[in-house]
């Protein structure tokens, strides 16, 4: 049986081991992993980047210490340091190192190239990364490869790093390409029988569908204009006239006449006021022997489309032949 | 067994005396045994001579004595007779441009196999800083009995292969020495010491930018040309990268762009940039690793998604993304190079110029 005097001893000679024993164990831990991410490698660029470090030290961190390398200018008016939070700024599955005081810099120091950030506690065993950027007078100097410094916070030792500063613009490359200009035009047919005219009813031609495919940024515009003499017999001597004046539409139901009617097709280009029926009903508009518009649209397309129909309705009175003909011209273009 | 009888006899010496002290003199005895002559220590011979040597001492064991010089030190005496061999200089070297750690490779010094070591190191030799190597290989003052290892096996050092110890300082050097023991009472002075530096840490970094692998000058211009539409574009002129670092877990080259992908001013329009196979895509604009090389270490390898094959890009944007890195590991000589790659479409308006800026950032994992 133990007396209560060798328990006590044994009791406290167990809690010494326990604490000696403890104290190395503080000892052995340590920084793992430390990283200095500069945002430029470019000579003319000032110091920016991101401060990683894993840790296992025990205790809590609350000041960062950034030793760079010797060449770098820093600036000592600690608001010209900023610490930031955003997340894409440090790397990809790092955990973000918080901010615990104002965001910009404790102290800068030009002599020992140092500069402290208040932070928060890294978690062990955690990669933990903040990114900070710099004004004023900063600068990372001359290229130059193996520049080295160091990474430390008030619990962590300093851990040194390496980084590299590269001619001025060397880190980047200006990439450039050329879209070239393209433009395709097509009519669906070259002819628009309208048959036999009515007096009664309006007679239209098959639709002749008209096609543009273009890149220019600023869409496309067609234009459409017919022969001098309209829709004429040279046999009779005898043209179908317009409905009425160019600039309206007219509807061949209660009208006689010969026109255009354009309907919006594929990719949905505006149709101009002057030949915009309405669908398949019977209003035209008037061709003219200059080139008129017909459609736009202010985007590049690809194969976008328009239905150019043909109608026309005789009076009584209107000569009889088999050779009525007119040239209508289709043009388009893209406004690059 | 000698050794027990002489301490037999030591005992029976001191037992008669403690009786008798008066008939000590005449000899020990008990009633059946009589120790005619006795004395202390093993005893020995002096100034013994052969043809071609002579001795000027006492051969045998003696009770105490120690003759040393700078490098080695001999107990003599009963209680010193199992002694370790003091260990030769240990080989201690940095093989690969450590810059906070170093190799040693233990000297057994015709020890036995059961014989244990200890490594004392120091950045002043010896003076005023004594740490010795733990037995996780990163160094301590204190030198506790789990830090005493055997050659080799497990948790030994290394055997011929030795280990790498950790945890020091850049740029400096480091003096080390071992001793040896074999139980209790055994343990051999240090041996002598070996020397070797760790570096600083290192990082280098070059971008170039040519048709074929050569070193080229800032500032850097690549031209795609024209994009026919529908049509995969991949640009002649390669972006080649250098990067070599002696950090203990490697380190990675990272890219990312300006615009998120190909933009025109003019046109007011861009051709973005995705992670995806341009073949089967309306447009885009992305980057694909060609090839990786390193003269030692790593090895360089391009990562997820820049490594695809055919017409498969990765992203270009303006978040700083890891093209490549070097496995984790230090890297020597580290070469690479990725092309670009863009597609328009037959509605991607046309201009003159579409442009990026494409930047690239290396950093080592210290």
């Amino acid at each position: 049986m133990l007396s209560i005097r060798s328990f006590l001893i044994a009791f406290y000679f167990i809690s010494f081991l326990a604490v000696v024993l403890y104290i190395p164990l503080q000892a052995s831990a340590a920084v793992t992993k430390v990283v200095y991410r500069p945002d430029r490698h470019s000579a003319t660029s000032a110091p920016s980047g991101s401060v990683c470090i894993q840790t296992s030290t025990a205790g809590s961190e609350t000041t960062l210490t950034i030793v760079f390398p010797t060449q770098f200018t820093i600036d000592t008016t600690t608001t010209n340091w900023t610490m930031d939070t955003s997340a894409n700024n440090i790397p990809a599955g790092a955990t973000q190192w918080a901010s615990t005081g104002s965001g910009n810099a404790n102290s800068a120091n030009n002599g020992t190239k140092t500069v402290v950030f208040t932070v928060g506690d890294v978690s062990a065993d955690t990669f933990t990364c903040m990114h900070f950027t710099a004004a004023g007078t900063n600068a990372i100097g001359n290229a130059g490869n193996d520049l080295t410094g160091s990474i430390a916070t008030n619990i962590d030792s300093a851990t040194s790093y390496a980084t590299s500063v590269v001619s001025a613009g060397g880190d980047q490359i200006s990439v450039t390409a050329t879209v070239p200009s393209s433009f395709t035009f097509s009519l669906g047919g070259a002819t628009a029988a309208l048959g036999t005219l009515s007096t009664s009813a309006v007679t239209s031609a098959t639709g002749v569908s008209a096609t543009v495919s273009t890149n220019a940024r600023l869409g496309w515009s067609m234009w459409v204009k017919n022969s001098t003499n309209g829709l004429y017999s040279t046999t009779a001597t005898a043209g179908i006239s317009a409905p009425g004046a160019f600039g309206s539409t007219y509807d061949l139901t209660s009208n006689t006449g010969y026109g255009l009617d354009v309907n919006s097709g594929s990719g949905t280009p505006t149709v101009d006021a002057a030949y915009d029926g309405t669908g398949d009903a019977n209003f035209v508009g008037v061709l003219q022997s200059n080139f008129k518009p017909i459609a736009t649209k202010a985007t590049a397309g690809a194969g976008d489309s328009v239905t150019l129909r043909f109608r026309a309705k005789i009076s009584a009175t209107q000569a009889a032949a088999s050779d009525y003909t007119d040239t209508v011209t289709v043009a388009a273009a893209g406004n690059f | 067994m000698k050794s027990f009888g002489k301490i037999i006899i030591i005992f029976l010496v001191f037992l008669a005396s403690a009786v008798n002290p008066v008939r000590s003199m005449a000899g020990p005895s008990s009633i059946n045994y009589k120790l005619e002559q006795y004395s202390f220590g093993a005893g020995g011979e002096d100034s013994m001579t052969s043809g071609s040597y002579g001795l000027n001492a006492i051969l045998g064991e003696i009770e105490s004595g120690q003759l040393s010089s700078t490098n080695f030190k001999v107990n003599s005496g009963l209680n010193y007779t199992m002694m370790a061999n003091v260990p030769p200089a240990p080989v201690i070297s940095n093989p690969a441009n450590y810059y906070n750690k170093l190799k040693i490779v233990i000297n057994e010094g015709g020890n036995a196999s059961d014989t244990v070591y200890a490594v004392a190191i120091s950045t002043d030799n010896f003076v005023s800083d004594t740490k010795y190597v733990q037995d996780d290989n990163t160094v301590s003052p204190t030198l506790g009995p789990e830090d005493w290892r055997t050659y080799s096996g497990v948790g030994g050092w290394g055997g011929a292969s030795g280990v790498i110890i950790a945890g020091l300082t850049p740029n400096t050097t480091y003096t080390v020495k071992t001793a040896a023991k074999k139980g209790s009472f055994t343990e051999s002075g240090y041996g002598p010491t070996a020397q070797a530096s760790t570096i600083l840490p290192t990082l280098t970094f070059d971008i170039d930018v040519s048709a074929v692998d050569e070193e080229t000058s800032a500032p850097y211009t690549l031209n795609i040309g024209n994009l026919t539409p529908a049509t995969v574009v991949t640009s002649n002129t390669k972006i080649w990268v250098d990067f070599s670092t002696n950090a203990n877990s490697g380190g990675a080259v990272y890219v990312y762009g300006a615009n998120g992908g190909l933009v025109s001013t003019t046109a007011g329009s861009s051709i973005n940039s995705g992670s995806t196979d341009l073949t089967g895509a309306m447009t885009g604009y992305g980057i694909r690793s060609n090839s990786v090389s390193q003269t030692s270490g790593g090895p360089m390898q391009s990562v997820a998604p820049y490594n695809g094959a055919g017409n498969n890009v990765g992203i270009l944007d303006v978040n700083k993304r890891i093209i490549y890195d070097s496995s984790n590991m230090p890297i020597s000589g580290g070469r690479a190079a990725f092309e670009l790659k863009a597609k328009s479409s037959d509605t991607t308006p046309s201009a003159t110029d579409y442009s990026d800026v494409i930047t690239i950032i290396a950093s080592g994992s210290f």
